[in-house]
């Protein structure tokens, strides 16, 4: 019982609502490779660029909206079970947990003989995990049917749909181009190969459980209209756990779980200070057929309890086992091992921005480009935007809109300043920077940075890094 | 250049000064319980005054009885945590004559383990609540089936049923598991 206890805090202590993938700082920031990632129409100034195995792009989120780790262990003399209480009935079904991790382990790009094409090809590992809050199931389990003061909950809902989670990870070959049409438009495109890991999701659930008055009885308990599937791929072989650490490598690569996904883009020059770019990406699927297993509950049952019907003597009537009978028959479960299909998170993001103040050439390549038409490719030593990011999710997308500033000093560092503002969130401020120290390109960047102050208390934590190599 | 470097390193010591936590104290995961209420409903039944009549000798029963089977402490679970056990009845009673309801736990082997009776006046709507906790409730822990035997009293003038004029016998009940997880 320890462990199930232990889980239990555990999942309340991460019951985190954020706003997961969302790279605000490398979106748009095209001193970085990695925004062809976000942006494949994004406008390339440099010839090529490899980035450094493994540590290109590093990109791990977590966060959290209205709970923090010091609201339930902090040493603050009130006692954790009323601290856990409060918890359990001020969470919403709407929030969530949210986890993602993104390693780009190859990525390399070079620009085309006709100074149009980009092209840029790679692979990168990833995982991301999203489980809604069960609010109902969690008030079930934490106090029962009955509440407090003894009187059992009746005609309220268990709402079996508020099961919600999907957690996956996967490899994606990629590759790209990026095609400058004119002087003021730039589009992109990029093809996934995904390569699934493992995954696990349920979602989509229906039903629900709620106990009446009866007729025959006090009570009648009842499961109504339930419609519940869970599938995983990759973790279960013959009901025995399959998952391990090789097995994760290896089915990143070419684990037999297959899919294809597309990333577009575009940035356009509204005129020579602003410009406006957007991406959706992917946009796919992943058919997992690996070790895979499905489990569904599908059907009605009420119960009154056990009738007694007091039969002659020596012909005793079999209530449990008859009970145990009818519930199977109405309650059908099943267990298959059939491909199924899951989506990777889509993602689309919007970006506009405008530059003042004094002209930076970037890059010596950029120079000779320097038109006098009215279209430079040197940039603005400052710069201020604003942005939009949304990412599907099982139950509804999730959204953020961000304004900052770019401040350029000199060739060698952009800093990126950012307040981003969600349905749950009015405190992000992130921070993050670029530098280039000869062909040595390197960024990092943290969101939330007011959370540093205290990161028991912090709602949320993201940041990425990662090094490249760009040649001019 | 220099100047860019330092300005770096600047903000990294910055950031890794400001980065602290709160003071924390995990051990109080070791003092984290749940009470569960659990109520679920149980057995019923409704007889009328046939169910008590013995057609081929054209007699009386003086009792009648039944056994179910109950799983409710086979888990775990339940087992493990469970520190009350509440039963509630409501009896309606529109016969009259007098009952005595006889309700036992039963182990596997069919030995009582705990056992409880109602009395039931004539024409009475009666309520019983029987709660078992500490060593009543270990012994009930033990309880595999549950056995109702309804025991029809005589009546005072010495007359005994019949077909017409009908007469009932209804039984609702509901339990209450408490447990306590830590």
């Amino acid at each position: 019982m320890q462990i199930q206890k232990y889980i239990y805090v555990i999942f309340c202590l991460v019951v985190f609502k954020n706003h997961s993938q969302n790279k605000k700082f490398i979106f748009g920031n095209n001193d970085v490779p990695q925004s062809l990632l976000l942006n494949p129409g994004e406008e390339v100034s440099y010839k090529k660029h490899i980035g450094i195995p493994f540590v290109s792009g590093l990109y791990f989120n977590i966060g959290s909206n209205n709970l923090t780790v010091k609201d339930i262990v902090s040493d603050d003399g009130v006692d954790i079970n009323d601290k856990i209480r409060n918890l359990i009935f001020k969470l919403k079904s709407t929030d969530y947990i949210t986890v993602n991790e993104q390693v780009d382990v190859i990525n390399i790009g070079y620009k085309l003989k006709n100074d149009k094409d980009y092209l840029n090809f790679g692979f990168y590992q990833e995982f991301d995990f999203v489980a809604y809050y069960p609010k109902d199931l969690a008030v079930l389990f934490y106090q029962g049917n009955t509440d407090i003061n003894g009187n059992i909950e009746l005609n309220s809902n268990t709402n079996f749909n508020q099961i919600s989670f999907k957690g996956q990870a996967f490899g994606v070959f990629h590759a790209g181009i990026s095609r400058k049409i004119n002087k003021r438009l730039n589009v992109g495109a990029r093809v996934k190969l995904y390569s699934g890991s493992f995954n696990v999701q349920s979602v989509n659930n229906k039903g629900s459980f709620s106990t009446v008055l009866g007729e025959n009885n006090m009570y009648q308990h009842q499961l109504n209209n339930v419609s519940f599937l869970a599938q995983s791929s990759g973790i279960l072989k013959d009901d025995e756990v399959s998952f391990s650490a090789k097995s994760l490598m290896s089915n990143l690569f070419v684990g037999g779980n297959f899919g294809l996904g597309v990333d577009v883009g575009f940035s356009y020059r509204l005129n020579e200070r602003t410009s406006l770019s957007a991406s959706a990406l992917d946009i796919g699927f992943i058919s997992y057929s690996k070790d895979v297993s499905s489990y569904s509950i599908k059907g009605n049952y009420a119960f009154e309890g056990i009738g007694l019907l007091f039969p002659e003597q020596d012909q005793p009537i079999s209530y449990w086992e008859d009970l145990i009978l009818d519930f199977d028959e109405q309650l059908v479960r099943e267990e298959k091992h059939k491909t199924y299909i899951s989506f990777p998170s889509a993602k689309i993001n919007a970006g506009l921005l405008y530059g003042f103040g004094k002209q930076i050439r970037m890059l010596s390549n950029s120079i000779s480009c320097n038109t006098n038409k009215g279209f430079s490719v040197s940039k603005y030593q400052n710069e201020i935007g604003a942005q939009f990011y949304s990412i599907l999710r099982p139950q509804f997308p999730q959204m953020a809109a961000t304004v900052f500033y770019n401040r350029r000093l000199g060739t060698f560092l952009k800093t990126k300043i950012s307040y981003t503002i969600d349905n749950y969130l009015f405190s992000n401020v992130g921070f993050g920077f670029s530098t280039q120290i000869n062909k040595l390109n390197f960024y990092a960047a943290v969101d939330n940075i007011l959370g540093y102050e205290d990161l028991f208390n912090s709602k949320k934590t993201s940041f990425s890094l990662g090094a490249n190599l760009i040649f001019d | 250049m220099k100047r860019h470097v330092k300005y770096l390193l600047k903000i990294l010591i910055l950031g890794t000064v400001l980065s602290c936590t709160s003071t924390i104290d995990l051990n109080q995961l070791d003092t984290v319980e749940l009470n569960q209420s659990l109520t679920s409903t149980f057995v019923y039944l409704k007889v009328n005054q046939n169910n008590f009549l013995n057609n081929t000798s054209n007699t009386e029963l003086t009792s009648l009885s039944d056994v179910s089977v109950i799983d409710i402490f086979d888990s775990d679970y339940v087992q493990e945590n469970i520190i009350t056990s509440n039963f509630s009845f409501e009896i309606e009673n529109s016969f009259n004559r007098d009952f005595i309801l006889d309700i036992a736990f039963l182990n596997a082997d069919n030995n009582t383990t705990k056992s409880f009776t109602i009395n039931v006046p004539r024409n009475s709507s009666i309520s019983h609540f029987q709660s078992y906790e500490g060593l009543d409730l270990l012994s009930l822990k033990l309880s595999q089936k549950v056995r109702i035997t309804l025991y029809l009293q005589p009546s005072d003038d010495a007359s005994i049923l019949t077909e017409g004029n009908e007469m009932n016998f209804e039984l609702k009940s509901f339990t209450n598991f408490v447990l306590k997880v830590n």
